[in-house]
């Protein structure tokens, strides 16, 4: 039963935080169906960072894993651009929009990984090695007959995500900018006609 | 069969995919079923009002693009695999939405713009053999069609605004 627990938080917070910034995009009126390409650039661009670091330094495996979630962040947020400007600029359908750029995530992915791999390491290989983040235990709360589950070999990213979570939905809910995100969204005509 | 002292092999699924699309132009053009299902997706409110049950059309439009897509999978696997897996499905899927976008829409065109993908698809094995191009960029070359496809009604609306400049000039200039 523990073992659900722990795997799901793992598996579900990732897709958690997804949602959040779908929330976002439908808050302001984009239809975003592009989201597993973010997630794929996203998760490309962190493990390049790791592999290409790991490989001219020696750094170890748990401090780079937070390099990675930054660069990941910073590669999912540039590859999101090619969409906005694709939904905005060029008027294009957004849910054509949102499928197309999925296929073009997958395929620059698989390229650009066996196009660096051969280039930069010299290996023929189509994937990334990295390392695996190391897991903790709260000691106090673990020893809770059921709620302790929630609290054994958790991953860091997991607080980490609850955390930009609660400051992702405070900032759409209490702060001008989410409300300026909300009031174009929502009721887009009477905003233009606000000014 | 041999043309032209070439041999091939022409599976069935293939001369079936093209009568199908010509049955499918017939129908969308023609008929009345066709003329309620483009009129329901042109405007639906213009629809109700001149009396076309929205809904029914709707789904009647789904119940096709089901059909024939059923119709690609069994021809996709009973004729080049002879097997199928319950849980491995084909990636053509989105592929084919893109196909639609770059055919613009029409029976015909998506002959046309379906030929090109597979061509780009299948011919990348032998471009790596020949000229050591990495067979991955494919999907990548696919993938930026597909994407400047996406941009059609732009055009189609610049295209518009310069032909109503030009007209407009040349009511001001007589």
């Amino acid at each position: 039963m523990e073992a659900v627990i722990i795997d799901g938080m793992a598996f579900a917070l990732p897709l958690f935080i997804m949602a959040i910034g779908g929330i976002y995009s439908e808050t302001s009126g984009i239809t975003n169906l592009a989201l597993e390409g973010f997630q794929g650039v996203g998760a490309f661009t962190g493990a390049l960072a790791v592999a290409l670091i790991d490989h001219f330094t020696k750094f170890d495996a748990q401090q780079l894993f937070y390099v990675a979630l930054v660069f990941a962040m910073l590669g999912g947020m540039v590859f999101s651009i090619i969409h906005a400007v694709l939904c905005i600029r060029f008027k294009a359908d957004q849910v054509i929009s949102g499928v197309v750029i999925n296929i073009l995530a997958i395929a620059l992915t698989t390229f650009f990984t066996a196009q660096i791999n051969a280039l930069v390491f010299g290996t023929p290989s189509d994937r990334f090695l990295l390392g695996v983040s190391d897991r903790f235990t709260v000691e106090g709360l673990a020893e809770l007959p059921f709620l302790g589950a929630f609290f054994t070999n958790v991953y860091p990213f997991e607080i980490i995500i609850l955390v930009v979570a609660l400051f992702a939905s405070y900032l759409l809910y209490k702060t001008k900018i989410g409300m300026r995100l909300r009031a174009s969204g929502k009721t887009h005509m009477r905003w233009m006609r606000l000014g | 069969m041999e043309i032209a002292n070439l041999k091939m092999e022409i599976p069935l699924g293939f001369v079936l995919a093209i009568v199908v699309a010509m049955i499918l132009h017939f129908f969308l053009d023609q008929t009345v079923p066709g003329l309620k299902i483009k009129m329901v997706g042109a405007n639906p409110n213009a629809a109700k009002y001149a009396g076309v049950h929205v809904g029914r059309n709707m789904i009647m439009a789904m119940m096709l693009s089901g059909c024939l897509a059923g119709l690609a999978g069994v021809t996709y696997y009973l004729g080049y695999f002879a097997s199928i897996q319950p849980r491995v499905l084909a990636d053509v899927g989105f592929n084919s939405i893109a196909v639609a976008l770059l055919g613009n829409s029409h029976p015909i065109g998506v002959i046309f713009s379906s030929f090109l993908i597979s061509v780009i698809d299948q011919g990348s094995t032998y471009m790596s053999s020949q000229a050591g191009i990495r067979q991955e960029i494919a999907s990548v070359m696919i993938g930026l069609i597909l994407l400047f496809s996406a941009c059609s009604a732009y055009l189609k609306y610049k295209v518009n605004r310069l032909k109503e400049m030009e007209k407009v000039g040349r009511e001001s200039d007589v």
